[in-house]
């Protein structure tokens, strides 16, 4: 047949020289970007996208597709290693990556995600080869309404992330539900919440949340216990590589399961990237038998999310070159990157570019695997970081999300974005508030309400005696069923907290107001806009607003032994230890404002590694100089444009 | 030194549109070793990106003195942050530029308080137009402009991003066909040409680029069919039909067979201001009070990119068959569709609020 003529044709073009080349270079950038927490292939692409215009087609696109394929893989090792998710796909593998990598099993984790990040990557490649010649009728089946009911799917997986306590799970998720309708309402066009900020206008950036809650609350914890992240020796740590892979391969019907979750998701409009390895981890907890080990360093809790979110790449490319839709964030850039090489991807793409459509996908699975190499043999060396005094990897960690933020939209408010997620997610670690369901909530908030909105403005109520709806209505209500029915059986978890102190509760319940300040204020906003505008966000504050008035009444008159009591901090020293690092970063934002970020990113780095250490040593300061001057670098290299700062006209060379 | 040459040389070509005295000052501007920043408020990739960075490096290669051009994104709120940085920094000194999308000189127009640029003290370089036709899914019974007399009495559902926008020219444009019309917001794009594949929303736009890429073969296999074009100024400011769709009646056309008078009044000069913003659609500014002779110097770059032979292919791709406004023209056509009277607005304003509940 012509098509796999064309396909070996492509093969043959992407093994020459000038195309291998640009392949391996999308593969070493991308590396960077997922290895630094944070960032990932959205930025990494973002970053590369104005070196593209001009490119020859095919070399760009194997340098494009190469970033992307083995950002999700790469972003694994500060997922595992440091606890901070690598891009904001790669949440769901913090869960039980990281405490596998505190327990010292670190390379077992790691290779065992890379080798699912391996097999889900391939898959994700087949999948795509097989469904840009069929899958069409698939996508034009899923309308408005179907789109609604898999939003809904997600939004279940919340039941199984709910943290210490049920309720305080589902408050977590009404809470990111009535965040996320911050901005402009889709049906009317009236701004929610804004505060008269143009920064708000668009929502509240979605990469912010995920790093201020995911990131900042880990680099304070292991700060606060002054050690390294391994808590075994160095000489254990590169043990494991093996037992990892044979994980993969003992679990191979997961690893199929969760690669056929992340190809189909990422194929159907509706979901997009951040949650499919939410619902693979989601889905590996619903199905195991034995529950106990998830969340404290379950191999599976690693092996699901991985595998999913690799194959998901594939599978979002097949909407985007199939109808030039993007089926996620990060393909929106890739779409803009196809663009800027003069292709339109859409209805002809497939029959008029064969041979470009067969040098993505196998760009896309020689990448993965070329990826999967690279980090493999990479995990020794990487490994070793955990065995590293934290005092020198936490204040450039800081550095590194600070600067990932400001890629977001590249506003000062950025920084102070991050710094208030970033507290807000402190807090809800320490008084045991789920952070999972909370971006769950944010991220499907504006999906929920615009395919609602939709769905019902095309089809009234009718869209429910479709089919397909139908059928997913039935999934949801057996994945609700499943989830209420396994946590009414299960044992109940220990907290291991003890008994609520008065100054607990006093504590818990001053948290507890935070969020229904956010409700109250949600609430009269939306009383002053137009129907349309103002049901979502009532409803969303009233029900989350109700849900916390249980939870106040049982911090203050439950028992002290009710399991909905939570707090990690107890004494005056823990607390007083947080708040100083909440200490730091606004010290860091204060010498950003004046200094700029390349010179205050090197004192910062420097002063912090002091404070940790107790003293002042020469590798610290090589390490706050190699901060500043890699900042400086890259905003050369890249014409990055920095935070403005007050003294940056004496400073221009620094800025 | 070639280009500088051939840079006097077309100068003086062209001196008749600028006045005598552009020649003169064409050898006082140099950018040599200058630096200059194409501000886009967008983020990279989109559509206003690959415009902008489709003139930053040809740019660099037709300003007297071969400056570097860099492209900076300032993506986000519709393209306003961008436009207030550019507002507040750019020196007019030809060391900065901007590329617009209709929707922020919208924003502006509407008077939306977070545009805090002044959009009519800008000096447009060129303007370049993205013509629109209006299609339907054949499912309403329609199958060419002869039906739109029938679509009347059918249930129009029409997807776009938001209200704020052309969109709203639209809806009133529809309006005046006495088509019944329900808005279903935040579908665009691709997304929106699926919605119309599946059905789901029946009544679409499309500019010229839009419909080859994504509808022409959904005409082809008769799922939709275009119905009218909103039609295009020819050289004297007459409007025409589309040159793209000559086939395709245009909006006045189509409204005097159903109405049976010509359309007049204000829904006449929205009508022509709507045209004006598709005319519109891309565009390069230079801050204002850029002094004569650097404006001159980039209308004179421009004006050689669109007509170098070496882009020819790419230009004709990029351009399509519409005539992109540069220089004086340019200038001429922003004021004009930039001219919103206060009863224009009111006008507009009681409409879409009685029409749709909704506020301007």
């Amino acid at each position: 047949m012509d098509v796999w003529v064309t396909a070996l044709d492509a093969l043959t073009t992407l093994f020459s020289l000038g195309h291998l080349s640009y392949l391996l270079l999308g593969v070493l950038v991308g590396l960077g970007v997922g290895i630094l927490p944070g960032l990932g292939g959205l930025a990494g692409l973002s970053l590369l996208l104005p070196f593209v215009y001009g490119m020859e087609p095919s070399q760009a696109l194997a340098m494009m597709v190469g970033l992307l394929a083995i950002t999700t893989t790469s972003d694994t090792f500060p997922s595992v290693l440091m606890g901070i998710p690598g891009t904001s796909g790669s949440q769901a593998t913090v869960m039980d990556g990281f405490p596998m990598a505190k327990r010292g099993a670190a390379a077992r984790a790691l290779s065992a995600a890379f080798g699912a990040s391996l097999f889900g990557g391939v898959f994700g490649a087949v999948i795509l080869s097989i469904a840009i010649l069929f899958a069409r009728p698939l996508i034009l089946m899923m309308g408005f309404g179907e789109q609604l009911m898999l939003v809904l799917f997600a939004l279940t997986m919340v039941g199984i992330l709910t943290g210490s306590h049920p309720l305080k799970g589902l408050a977590a998720c009404g809470v990111g539900l009535v965040l996320g309708t911050i901005g402009f309402a889709t049906s009317t066009g009236e701004l929610r919440m804004a505060l008269g900020q143009t920064y708000l206008y668009d929502g509240f950036p979605l990469l912010i949340i995920a790093i201020g809650l995911f990131a900042i609350p880990e680099i304070f914890e292991i700060l606060s216990q002054k050690q390294t992240i391994s808590s075994t020796t160095q000489q254990k740590l590169g043990h494991g590589m093996f037992a990892g892979l044979r994980d993969v391969v003992r679990h191979k019907w997961l690893v199929l399961r969760c690669s056929g979750i992340g190809a189909l998701i990422g194929m159907l409009p509706g979901l997009g990237g951040v949650v499919i390895d939410w619902i693979a981890y989601g889905h590996v907890v619903q199905s195991a038998k034995d529950k106990s080990q998830f969340g404290k360093g379950d191999v599976r809790g690693v092996l699901a999310p991985e595998s999913a979110n690799n194959a998901k790449e594939g599978g979002s490319l097949v909407p985007t070159l199939l109808f030039g839709v993007p089926g996620s964030a990060t393909m929106a850039v890739l779409l803009g990157g196809l663009v800027l090489v003069g292709i339109e991807p859409g209805a002809g793409m497939v029959q008029g570019n064969l041979d470009l459509t067969f040098t993505i996908i196998w760009s896309l699975a020689i990448a993965n695997i070329v990826g999967t190499l690279v980090c493999l043999s990479l995990v020794r060396p990487i490994s070793k970081l955990t065995t590293i005094p934290y005092g020198y990897i936490g204040p450039v960690v800081i550095v590194i999300v600070f600067f990932a933020a400001f890629q977001a939209t590249r506003d000062w408010l950025d920084l102070i974005a991050l710094f208030g997620v970033g507290v807000l997610g402190v807090y809800m670690k320490r008084f045991g508030w789920s952070r999972p369901a909370l971006l769950i909530g944010f991220f499907l908030s504006k999906g929920l309400e615009d395919s609602v909105y939709q769905a019902t403005q095309i089809y009234g109520v009718s869209f429910l005696q479709r089919p397909i709806v139908i059928l997913l209505i039935l999934v949801i209500i057996a994945s609700v069923t499943i989830t209420f029915v396994r946590a009414r059986n299960a044992p109940k978890p220990d907290t291991g907290q003890g008994p609520a102190t008065r100054s607990v509760r006093v504590h818990e319940m001053g948290f507890l107001l935070v969020f229904a300040a956010l409700c109250i204020w949600a609430f009269f906003d939306a009383l002053q806009r137009t129907f349309l505008a103002q049901i979502f966000p009532l409803g969303a504050s009233i029900v989350t607003g109700a849900i916390l008035a249980v939870i106040a009444y049982r911090f203050a008159r439950g028992s002290s032994e009710d399991s909905i009591h939570y707090d990690e901090v107890r004494t005056r020293d823990g607390r007083r230890t947080m708040h100083v690092y909440i200490g730091w970063l606004i010290g860091f934002l204060i010498a950003v404002y004046l200094l700029g970020l390349v010179l205050a990113a090197g004192l910062f780095v420097l002063a912090m590694i002091v404070f940790e250490l107790r003293r002042l040593t020469w590798q610290g300061v090589v390490v706050a100089i190699m901060v500043s001057v890699l900042l400086l670098l890259l905003s050369q290299v890249l014409n990055l444009k920095f935070p403005s700062s007050l003294l940056q006209p004496l400073l221009a060379f620094a800025s | 030194m070639k280009r500088n040459f051939l840079a006097a040389a077309a100068a003086a070509v062209l001196g008749s549109a600028f006045g005598t005295s552009s020649f003169a000052q064409e050898s006082t501007v140099d950018f040599s070793g200058k630096r200059i920043e194409m501000i886009v408020p967008f983020k990279a990739g989109g559509a206003t990106d690959v415009y902008g960075r489709f003139f930053a490096g040809k740019l660099s290669d037709h300003l007297p003195g071969n400056p570097t051009v860099v492209v900076s994104n300032i993506p986000g709120a519709g393209g306003m942050p961008g436009a207030n940085q550019f507002e507040a920094r750019a020196e007019p000194d030809g060391t900065a530029l901007i590329a617009m999308t209709v929707s922020t000189q919208l924003n502006w127009l509407f008077e939306d308080p977070a545009a805090q640029f002044d959009l009519k003290e800008w000096r447009p370089l060129i303007l370049t137009p993205q013509r629109e036709v209006a299609l339907v899914h054949t499912d309403t019974g329609a199958s060419d402009p002869e039906d739109v007399k029938a679509l009347q009495d059918v249930e129009l559902r029409y997807a776009d991003h938001s209200v704020r926008g052309l969109s709203i020219f639209r809806l009133l444009g529809f309006d005046g066909l006495g088509l019944d019309v329900t808005p279903v917001w935040g579908v665009s794009g691709g997304p929106a040409r699926i919605a119309m594949e599946r059905g789901e929303i029946n009544l679409a736009f499309a500019s010229s680029a839009a419909y080859r890429k994504d509808y022409a073969s959904m005409v082809d296999s008769g799922i939709v069919t275009p119905i009218f074009s909103y039609g295009d100024f020819d050289a004297d400011g007459n409007i025409v039909r589309d040159p793209a769709f000559p086939e395709l009646p245009t909006y006045l056309e189509l409204y005097e067979q159903i109405n049976g008078s010509d359309l007049s009044g204000p829904e006449r000069e929205l009508y022509e201001m709507h045209l004006q913003f598709t005319g519109a659609s891309k565009s390069l500014f230079l801050p204002a009070d850029t002094p004569d002779d650097i404006y001159d110097a980039y209308v004179a770059a421009i004006r050689e990119i669109i007509d170098d032979p070496d882009y020819a292919e790419e230009n004709a791709k990029f351009f399509g068959e519409h005539d992109q406004a540069v220089g004086d023209k340019a200038s001429a056509n922003m004021d004009q569709a930039l001219a919103l009277s206060d009863d224009l607005r009111g006008y507009l304003g009681d409409w879409l609020k009685k029409k749709y509940g909704l506020d301007l």
